[in-house]
């Protein structure tokens, strides 16, 4: 087998766990295979793994629930970021004023200042539930995070930041200590109460600019959205606190 | 029961008994079969028989023959020699009076 052809047969086995992959490398050495049999070997073995792995629940609710549904509820809420930040740099670099929205410049530097560290740590949490409960299978749901994200606003794709933080770290803890765990679950709680006040704000800066024709219109951010972004957080916390520890049969 | 493959591996490493390892039972049941062996294959029913608690396996020695890698050696344990006898003899009662096991045990004698 050509050195290349070894490179690549190493580099596909990074897939498989680490005494399986030593194994099976130093099985294929021995068989002297070329490296298109040694390739399909390796694929094989990789595909009956992946196969054995979704065979369980934890990478069905890190690919719905996680990459679909939270990641999706993150870029929703991207949405609101990037349009707001988009509206005031637009206005700013037309008019050199601020865009007047009811709010002053202090509030508006609040709001947008609790709506991004929301939505990087509903990104991290969403990363660690899919590391934590996907495991060798975090591929799928990670590259479905991925594409979500990437057809949300341009500043969605930062998010994939603190994702790839959060999912690394979910691959190696899988469980936080339980006292992390509540620290991670309170400051997303906080962060979330923050975001829902601050919206407030909005609603009522609305309400005042448009002389009270704007009364009682929804919140801006709908309750649906904030759940499915911080399931992720909530999990974390129980997993770690769960008798089990949040133990999870993929390997 | 056991599966045709699991017995063609469970028979495989008991041959080779303390040299039963991933690449030689490999090599043992594609000489005695005739047909390739995926590692896939060979991996996946590996577990599957260490979970039935048929095999046992662990991390042997690394040889420079294979790159410096450790091997992963196989044990059959008693209730895997008690389940593959048990597919042995199932397999020789349901062969009894059909024609290739007659010839077969001909060409034998």
């Amino acid at each position: 087998m050509t050195r290349a052809g070894w490179r690549l047969i190493e580099a596909m086995a990074r897939c498989l766990a680490h005494e399986e992959r030593d194994a099976v490398l130093g099985d294929l050495a021995e068989a002297e295979e070329s490296a298109w049999a040694a390739a399909r070997d390796v694929l094989g073995l990789i595909a009956r793994r992946q196969a054995s792995l979704w065979r369980l629940w934890q990478p069905w609710v890190a690919l719905v629930g996680a990459a679909l549904l939270a990641g999706g509820a993150i870029r929703a809420i991207g949405w609101r970021l990037a349009a707001d930040l988009a509206m005031q740099i637009s206005t700013y670099a037309k008019y050199g004023v601020r865009f007047e929205n009811g709010l002053t410049a202090t509030q508006e530097t609040v709001v947008l200042l609790c709506l991004a560290a929301a939505l990087a740590g509903w990104s991290w949490t969403c990363g660690f539930a899919m590391g934590s409960l996907a495991g060798r299978a975090v591929w799928i749901p990670g590259a479905v995070f991925g594409v979500v994200m990437l057809n949300g606003p341009r500043i969605a794709v930062l998010l994939l930041i603190p994702a790839l933080m959060g999912t690394r770290a979910g691959l190696r803890r899988r469980v936080l200590p339980a006292d992390a765990a509540g620290a991670v679950a309170a400051a997303i709680l906080t962060i979330t109460v923050l975001v829902i006040r601050t919206g407030g704000w909005y609603a009522h800066a609305h309400e005042v600019w448009s002389g009270g024709l704007w009364r009682g219109q929804p919140p801006s951010l709908p309750a649906w959205q904030l759940l499915a972004a911080g399931w992720p957080a909530m999990w974390l916390l129980t997993a770690a606190i769960s008798p089990t520890k949040g133990k999870v049969k993929t390997t | 029961m056991l599966g045709e493959f699991e017995y063609l591996l469970l028979t495989a490493a008991a041959r080779l008994g303390d040299d039963a390892y991933g690449a030689a039972i490999r090599e043992e049941i594609q000489e005695a079969t005739k047909r390739p062996c995926s590692i896939g294959a060979l991996y996946t029913t590996l577990d599957r028989l260490e979970a039935k608690g048929l095999v046992s396996t662990w991390m042997g020695e690394a040889t420079p023959q294979r790159g410096g890698r450790p091997k992963r050696m196989v044990r059959v344990t008693a209730k895997g020699v008690r389940e593959a006898a048990a597919f042995h003899a199932a397999v020789i009662r349901v062969s009894r009076g059909v024609s290739w096991a007659t010839e077969f045990s001909a060409r034998q004698s």
